[in-house]
């Protein structure tokens, strides 16, 4: 614990310099205006930006990525106030209620309580980093491959529950398609070229970067350039600064939402959004006023935009102490990490341990600079808003383009950035979520090999996959999220409650 | 809905046909007295099967639900859903043009100058209404395409230092 706060406070002085400090309030204002664009996502941001710190030293670079994620997931809550369209998916939430603040002309009043609401967000969920993540680590040593294949499975099983909830089988399909991607090229195990086709460029594998720049960049694009006519905000925007009477009423609120935030944040794949409304669903539930949700309620507000920005610091828990992203920027932030050369994952506690408080340190940092620059600068970055989309897009376009083309200096990753644009712009068009396949990319290797090495081991028995402790609870967890939105399964959750309640009142009775 | 799931879940079916077909054909490398359970085709036949299951389960509810109606006029918000096509379309044609058939062949500069002129100029162009009362239009988004490309260039060649197409 304390050697935890040691590397904390050494992390956090070392990033104390003039050049890092301007680093960090660049991109984070960068992340807030790629955040407030619609169409251009946290996700976009962090993988565009990571091809741009290519050259950069190791830390530097990765403190960038986190500081455009933090600014982007906050940046998003402001296009939902203003225009009701969220920046970000993340922001979807924030939008039911700032957006009627914003129409009674309380726009200013909306932002600060959104930016005070992510920060504290952003604040809760880094302590839970710094507190959970060691712990995680530690308990995943235990982990051998017959555990890593079942935490692939529950990855890829959970995310296309919680990101497809009115039809979990089209996540699940989007999961596994992307374990297939994964599949393609050089195997590691024997070093066979799997799915190339003779293609010299398919056997070296999918890049994951161009496949998310085409998936939440060029996909993102098209689908908004399938509306004829976006509103121009022209709102006018007054007090920002909250007052503490404003906030401190909801610091139940602000609690909760930022637990369950950096909890689902931290299930992998999961990510900003969900988050977003399970903290509105809980906060609606257990509201004094539940009626004015969805009218303009600051209870709402807040909770939404807190349990977003707590769920970045969520997210990157899992990779830190599992190698597993938590949503789809931490899975960019996770290809990041391995191109600089750091390798995240259970051992990290034992090699180096400094860099998971270096990583609270720059959540700390990018925290700050976007309380500061949220309350500060947003009346000025908000003309950015009234650029309208067939100027911007193009341009976009052309980022998208040399952000897939820089890491390896090749055309065909441009082209397997278009590919997955218009992959990931029909899945959307048929309602499918795009976070479980690359999920599913990242997980695909880990799954394959740990799943042949595992059956190698047990000689080709399922025994073994069944019957350790770990792997047990890994599979009650399966079952229970595949048979979850089940019709027989909630007729038997609601016979066991009606039975129980039954039960609880004949006792009543009785006593 | 259910007409999407109808044609979606062909495709997978056959997707995933063809993924354990592969995967079976893949060698099982006994020369090299390679474990068979580490074969390289295990896990790819795995989520072929998966795959499989998942689209049957889709193509039968679907099916349950009429989806295979799919000849049917589609009602009355197809012309909306024309325009958007036709602009997501152009979108795609114009981007899959510079993105493969210009880059690389000419300089990026000029290239993508080119690119975004054109984007600006097709979706803000008021195509019925005469040349004369546009040249707006078209001024803005040559100073545009200019701007942007010229400082796309410089500040990834230069301050990024990035490779460019």
């Amino acid at each position: 614990m304390f050697e935890g706060m040691k590397y904390f406070i050494e992390g956090l002085l070392g990033f104390m310099t003039v050049r890092t400090i301007f680093d960090v309030f660049w991109a984070t204002q960068l992340g807030i205006i790629v955040g407030m664009l619609p169409g251009l996502t946290a996700t976009m941001g962090v993988a565009l930006m990571t091809t741009l710190t290519f050259s950069m030293p190791p830390q530097n670079a990765i403190l960038i990525l986190v500081c455009m994620y933090i600014g982007a997931i906050y940046g998003g809550g402001t296009s939902a106030i203003l225009l009701n369209i969220p920046g970000t998916p993340a922001n979807a939430a924030t939008a039911m209620d700032g957006h009627p603040l914003a129409i009674r002309g309380e726009a200013g009043r909306a932002i600060g309580i959104s930016t005070t609401g992510s920060f504290l967000g952003s604040i809760i969920g880094m302590v839970l980093l710094a507190f959970f993540t060691p712990l995680l680590g530690n308990f995943a040593l235990n982990f051998q491959s017959f555990e890593f294949f079942w935490l692939a499975i529950f990855g890829i099983v959970i995310s296309g529950n919680l990101t497809a909830p009115k039809d979990p089988i089209k996540g699940w399909i989007s999961g596994f398609l992307g374990i297939f991607v994964a599949l393609i090229g050089m195997e590691s195990i024997h070093g066979y070229v799997r799915f190339s086709f003779g293609n010299t460029n398919l056997s070296g594998g999918i890049n994951l970067i161009p496949a998310m720049v085409g998936a939440f960049g060029f996909a993102e694009i098209l689908s908004m350039m399938k509306f004829e006519h976006v509103n121009v905000v022209k709102t006018r925007i007054s007090r920002i600064i909250p007052r503490a009477a404003q906030i401190l009423p909801f610091r139940k609120t602000i609690v909760r939402s930022g637990l369950i935030g950096t909890l689902i944040g931290a299930i992998p794949g999961v990510g900003e959004d969900i988050a977003a409304w399970v903290s509105y669903d809980f906060a609606k539930r257990g509201s004094k006023n539940p009626d004015e949700f969805g009218k303009g309620s600051v209870e709402g507000l807040i909770a939404s935009e807190t349990g977003n920005n707590a769920a970045v610091a969520g997210a990157v828990i899992p990779v830190l102490s599992l190698g597993i992203p938590g949503s789809a920027p931490a899975a960019v932030l996770l290809a990041a990490m391995f191109i600089h050369g750091v390798r995240p994952g259970p051992m990290i506690m034992i090699e180096s341990p400094d860099f998971v408080y270096k990583v609270v340190a720059m959540v700390f940092l990018a925290t700050c600079a976007m309380f500061i620059l949220g309350l500060s600068m947003v009346r000025y970055v908000v003309k950015i808003l009234q650029v309208p989309r067939t100027k911007l897009m193009p341009i976009i376009f052309t980022l998208c383009v040399v952000g897939s083309f820089a890491i390896q200096s090749r055309i065909f990753d441009v082209r397997v950035m278009l590919f997955f644009g218009v992959l990931g712009f029909l899945m959307k068009e048929m309602e499918y979520p795009v976070a479980p396949m690359i999920l599913g990319l990242i997980l695909g290797t880990m799954l394959d090999t740990n799943f042949r090495r595992a059956l190698v081991i047990a000689e080709g028995e399922i025994l073994p996959f069944i019957s350790r402790p770990i792997c047990m609870v890994l599979i009650f967890f399966i079952v229970i999220t595949l048979v979850s939105k089940t019709k027989w399964f909630n007729r038997i959750i609601f016979g066991v409650t009606q039975a129980v309640q039954k039960l609880m009142h004949r006792r009543g009775n009785h006593d | 809905m259910v007409r999407k799931d109808f044609i979606t879940s062909i495709v997978l079916i056959a997707f995933s046909l063809s993924v354990i077909v592969f995967s079976y054909t893949m060698p099982r490398l006994e020369r090299r007295g390679i474990d068979p359970f580490s074969a390289p085709g295990v896990v790819p036949g795995m989520i072929g099967i998966i795959l499989l299951i998942l689209a049957l389960i889709l193509f039968f509810r679907s099916v349950r639900h009429g989806g295979y109606l799919f000849l049917q006029p589609g009602g009355e918000q197809e012309s909306v859903q024309r325009g958007a096509s036709l602009r997501v379309g152009m979108t795609l044609a114009l981007s899959l043009i510079y993105a493969i058939g210009l880059l690389g062949r000419i300089d990026y500069t000029i290239c993508t100058l080119l690119y975004i002129f054109v984007f600006v100029v097709v979706f803000e162009y008021r195509w019925g209404e005469p040349l004369s009362s546009q040249l707006k239009i078209l001024g803005y988004a040559l100073l545009q395409a200019l701007i942007a490309s010229f400082l796309i260039t410089i500040v990834f060649r230069k301050l990024f230092l990035v490779d460019l197409p």
